[in-house]
């Protein structure tokens, strides 16, 4: 019984994952690392949607997204690109930070 | 801050003064890695039972791990072990050399849930131990500031002396993200031993306890719990831990 019950479980997940991902994603958004500077610091983005943002990291080192209202901790390489997905969010404030250089902050704002 | 203070020496305790837990290792696994991020880490476990078989058992794990890219996390880990006799403790022992692996199949947040593979050796250290290879099904799921976690696990014994039948198991955490050094949850442990038994619900161990989970000082996370027995074959009683640094 437990047996039939989690292979259903894993069979349903693969089956409905690709289905899934693929509801309601948002365009693109843009996060630029340069100097250790988030660029834009305030992104604006549409609450209640599931939401792709690209950390573009422009300087020589890696550095760490990091953030405790997002749930998110992902590393980026020097000059190299990641997509963070997020949402859909609630409307509010969301802080995040750059974890490898802590001062330097920003905010994803969801309305 | 006094909440801060108290926290910490409760896993300070954990760490060093409470030293003596149980059977496995007591650790719902997220399915997400950390490139270069390094971990050491101290999990344990106690137990307390009437039953002097299932009383005082304790089992440490002591392990070293690093995010070898964004989607494996590998890690290193001696377990060490004591079990009650007829008549006294048996001594503590290193037991088994373990080598866990942890594969993210996924970007977290891309899909519904997010989904991973957990993959790990135990090598017996002493005579009377056998080796054992072990998966786990990992999903994580995160409902606003909910966080959901289960683990699907499989073991097979292999070796001299092994069981020829898998075992399997279930264990789930939910917490809710209330600060970043303090998170409320839960977790639910299920050891349904061997599958194709299906034993009853008593002869399977089941658990069920508040547990507390946090990120301290920014390099520190912990995870505590009391675990109460809810089947007869599970112990009354269970503390556990887990205590991370992380650079």
């Amino acid at each position: 019984m437990v047996v039939r019950l989690i292979v259903y479980l894993v069979l349903g997940v693969c089956v409905w994952l690709p289905v899934l991902s693929l509801a309601e994603t948002q365009a693109p958004n843009t996060i630029v690392i340069k100097n250790h500077q988030f660029d834009p610091a305030q992104l604006t983005v549409a609450a209640g949607q599931k939401l792709q943002v690209t950390v573009d990291n422009q300087d020589p080192t890696p550095e760490e997204f990091e953030s405790f209202d997002l749930d998110r901790e992902q590393v980026v390489e020097g000059n190299k690109k990641m997509i963070v997905y997020l949402g859909p969010l609630q409307p509010g404030t969301y802080k995040y930070w750059a974890d490898f250089h802590k001062s330097s902050t920003g905010v994803i704002v969801a309305q | 801050m006094k909440l801060k203070v108290t926290l910490t020496t409760i896993a300070f305790l954990c760490a060093i003064g409470l030293s003596h837990p149980a059977y496995a290792e007591k650790d719902v696994f997220s399915p997400n890695a950390e490139e270069g991020e390094w971990e050491l880490e101290s999990t344990g476990l106690y137990d307390s039972d009437p039953h002097k078989d299932k009383n005082a058992v304790q089992e440490y794990h002591y392990s070293v791990g690093y995010g070898v890219n964004s989607f494996w996390h590998t890690e290193l880990e001696l377990e060490t072990e004591t079990q009650p006799t007829d008549d006294a403790i048996t001594k503590f022992q290193a037991t088994h050399m373990e080598w866990e692996n942890i594969f993210q199949l996924a970007p977290k947040g891309e899909y519904w849930v997010d989904p991973g593979i957990y993959l790990a050796y135990e090598a017996p250290l002493i005579n009377k131990q056998v080796g054992q290879f072990e998966g786990k099904i990992l999903l994580e799921k995160d409902f606003q500031k909910i966080s959901n976690t289960l683990n699907i696990s499989f073991n097979k014994e292999v070796g001299g002396g092994a069981d020829t039948h898998t075992d399997g198991g279930i264990s789930w955490s939910t917490k809710y993200r209330l600060f970043q050094y303090f998170e409320p949850g839960f977790e639910y442990w299920n050891d349904f031993s061997a599958i194709s038994h299906q034993l009853d619900y008593n002869q399977q161990s089941h658990q069920v306890g508040p547990c507390f989970y946090g990120h301290l000082f920014g390099h520190v996370n912990y995870d505590v719990g009391y675990l109460f027995g809810i089947s007869d074959a599970a112990p009354r009683g269970e503390i556990k831990w887990v205590l991370e640094y992380e650079f």
